[in-house]
């Protein structure tokens, strides 16, 4: 039974602790969190050790692994002291607030057999993971150009309250909705050399961007254009799509269906000349435990399996996790290069 | 328990299978006076069973409902609640304790909000989760109020998320309070029914409704077919189908015939918007059943 730890008790990380609290190799013992009325309401319910200060919950625990789902601002101090203690770590997106700071944790992580993982569930995606593997087999030839973008009504009024409008904790809507599509760029296409064109959009908030539109060229030459707004009314929940343009055909897709189209018919005979269809209930396999789409339930049964069996590649590791902190960088600095 | 049940997704914009779709359709249903044409038309076919989300078009709705008593005297509601996503974009924005608060107060008069305040601000005080839940459920009923509700369920994302807690006591004072206050019946949505029957039944909750998708493909269908099947067969459940056709993957005759063979399925839900397509899924879950 490995025993584990939140830190963080927000909608994040109930729905980890939910999601995990039903696993059979898991057991949670701790949660830190600072709100009073969660913290009452675990004290009657549970019987977990209950912690204000995560020093204090890495130290007297006995974790196996901790689960990181605070403000970003916060996450690189709790996974250093975390990584110090030889704790299993899996924090949430994005990975660090500084691409420095973060290549000092992975420096950190070498020679130690911890598990890493960064919660980029869209590597989790059953539609997503089919995408990545009609590109990698090859069925769309050189990929041309991509457009990779995400959609959402997050932000529909200036709003003071919530640390995802305040830079400094790591709000905004690059770090919240952009990273994710930059992760998934590096995901299918590889690691990033450079970005351009880039333009940060304020909406509603005064102190964070509430749109993102830049360019990526990624190491391999491929190029892709990532769009991004959380203060799009029109979607009713967060919404991912990417298109690919490849010399042999295209994809389009999002979480719940993809088309391929193919100019040619295929040696291989996979896929037909045209438009191949294929939705989410054809391509999704039950899960061990439903909350809020398979993706979030696959992303932390995977950092499970990899404890036990001992894997400290994950399918989203602080490497990778460090790289989209790297090219958020590489955005902000094109676009204010470009303001001066 | 009706057997069969018109749902309000298609109304809503929401379609497993496209999202593409799903706004279509949120497009033709922008105005409620087209939602309501169709809720009629399956009403003169005979299907006078419904049931809905909390969402604010159908307090239009049942506005629309209380105002022709005479029209829909027949009529049998079946809602489900919290809408999840009004309130993931409240948390979002206010934290949990921020949007608890947002909830309690928000749609109540000057001298309600006031009263609630007190209320609400004493419980809060004592943080009794049970009492705060109770307010949380009579604001969203207060829709309803007046209407023939049948049963109350606590919609997926909620359920779910307490399942993983395993907090058994929310459970019981949830279909104790829908039971003593509404004179209805408590039910669950799920994405677990398997996990959920079982831990229901531990709690003391018997013959527990139950509304979860049940097709031959599995789809929604956690952790997979062969345990709901298991399930369906050998635990004393009330089962409410949904998904049925796994959002258009199934034909229709095939998915009705499917899920009439499970005795302990008394409802079974389906989504349309047409008065032929009406008229068929009628006609189909009747000869299957």
């Amino acid at each position: 039974m490995l025993k584990g730890g939140v830190i963080g008790f927000g909608r994040m990380g109930i729905t980890h602790y939910s999601i995990l609290n039903t696993h059979p190799d898991v057991q949670f013992v701790a949660v830190c969190e600072s709100t009073e009325y969660v913290v009452k309401n675990l004290k009657r319910y549970t019987s977990l050790e209950l912690f204000n200060d995560y020093k204090d919950m890495l130290d007297k625990a006995a974790l196996d692994f901790v689960i990181v789902a605070t403000p970003t601002v916060s996450h690189a101090e709790i996974v250093k002291a975390a990584i110090q203690k030889n704790i299993h770590v899996f924090v949430e997106k994005p990975f660090s607030l500084s691409a420095q700071e973060g290549e000092n944790l992975v420096k950190m992580l070498e020679g130690k057999p911890l598990v890493n993982q960064v919660g980029y569930f869209l590597r989790f995606s059953d539609v997503f993971r089919h995408v990545k593997k009609i590109l990698d087999d090859g069925h769309l030839g050189q990929v041309i150009h991509y457009k990779n973008e995400m959609y959402g009504r997050t932000v529909l009024k200036p709003s003071k309250s919530s640390w995802r409008s305040k830079k400094q904790m790591g709000g905004g809507c690059m770090l919240d909705f952009a990273s994710h599509c930059i992760d998934f760029s590096d995901y299918l296409f590889g690691p990033v050399k450079a970005a351009t064109g880039s333009m940060l959009k304020n909406i509603h908030s005064a102190d964070v961007e509430d749109a993102v539109y830049t360019n990526l060229i990624h190491s391999n030459d491929v190029t892709g254009s990532i769009l991004v707004n959380w203060s799009d009314a029109s979607y009713r929940r967060p919404y991912n799509r990417i298109e690919i343009v490849g010399t042999k055909g295209k994809i389009v897709a999002d979480r719940q269906e993809y088309r391929l189209y193919l100019h040619d018919t295929e040696v291989s005979g996979i896929f037909t000349k045209g438009w191949n269809i294929h939705y989410l209930p054809e391509l999704e396999k039950g899960t061990r435990f439903g909350l809020r789409g398979a993706e979030f339930t696959s992303q932390l049964d995977h950092f499970i399996e990899c404890i036990k069996e001992k894997r400290t590649k994950t399918a989203c590791t602080f490497e990778d996790g460090q790289r989209t902190d790297c090219v958020i960088e590489m955005i902000k600095k094109d676009f204010e290069e470009r303001c001066k | 328990m009706d057997r069969i049940i018109m749902g309000d997704n298609q109304f809503f914009g929401v379609n497993h299978m496209s999202e593409e779709r799903g706004m279509a359709n949120a497009v033709r249903f922008q105005d409620v006076k087209s939602i309501i044409e169709v809720l009629d038309t399956a009403y003169q076919c005979g299907i006078h069973a419904f049931t809905f989300s909390t969402h604010e078009q159908v307090g239009l709705i049942c506005d629309h409902f209380r105002a022709n008593p005479q029209k829909y005297s027949d009529l049998r509601l079946y809602p489900a609640l919290p809408y999840a996503q009004k309130y993931a974009h409240l948390v979002n924005e206010k934290g949990i304790v921020g949007t608890i608060k947002d909830m309690l107060f928000s749609g109540s008069s000057v001298s309600q909000a006031a009263s609630m305040m007190m209320h609400g601000g004493a419980i809060m005080l004592k943080q009794d989760p049970a009492d705060v839940m109770k307010l949380l459920i009579d604001a969203e009923m207060k829709m309803f109020r007046g209407l023939n509700v049948q049963v109350v369920f606590l919609q997926n994302v909620v359920t779910d998320l307490l399942l993983g807690l395993g907090w058994k006591d929310v459970f019981k004072e949830y279909v104790s309070y829908i039971e003593h206050k509404y004179n209805a019946r408590a039910g669950f949505q799920t994405l677990n029914m398997p996990r959920l029957v079982d831990f229901l039944l531990n709690c003391g909750i018997e013959k527990p409704i139950v509304c979860s998708a049940i097709n031959k493909i599995g789809f929604q269908m956690n952790p997979d077919v062969a345990s709901y099947e298991q399930t369906l067969r050998t635990k004393p459940v009330r089962a409410f189908a949904m998904s049925v056709m796994a959002a258009g993957a199934i034909k229709p005759k095939d998915a009705f015939e499917y899920v009439a063979g499970f005795e302990r399925v008394e409802s079974i839900l389906f989504g349309a918007s047409g008065r032929t397509h009406i008229e068929q899924t009628k006609e189909l879950i009747e000869k299957a059943s």
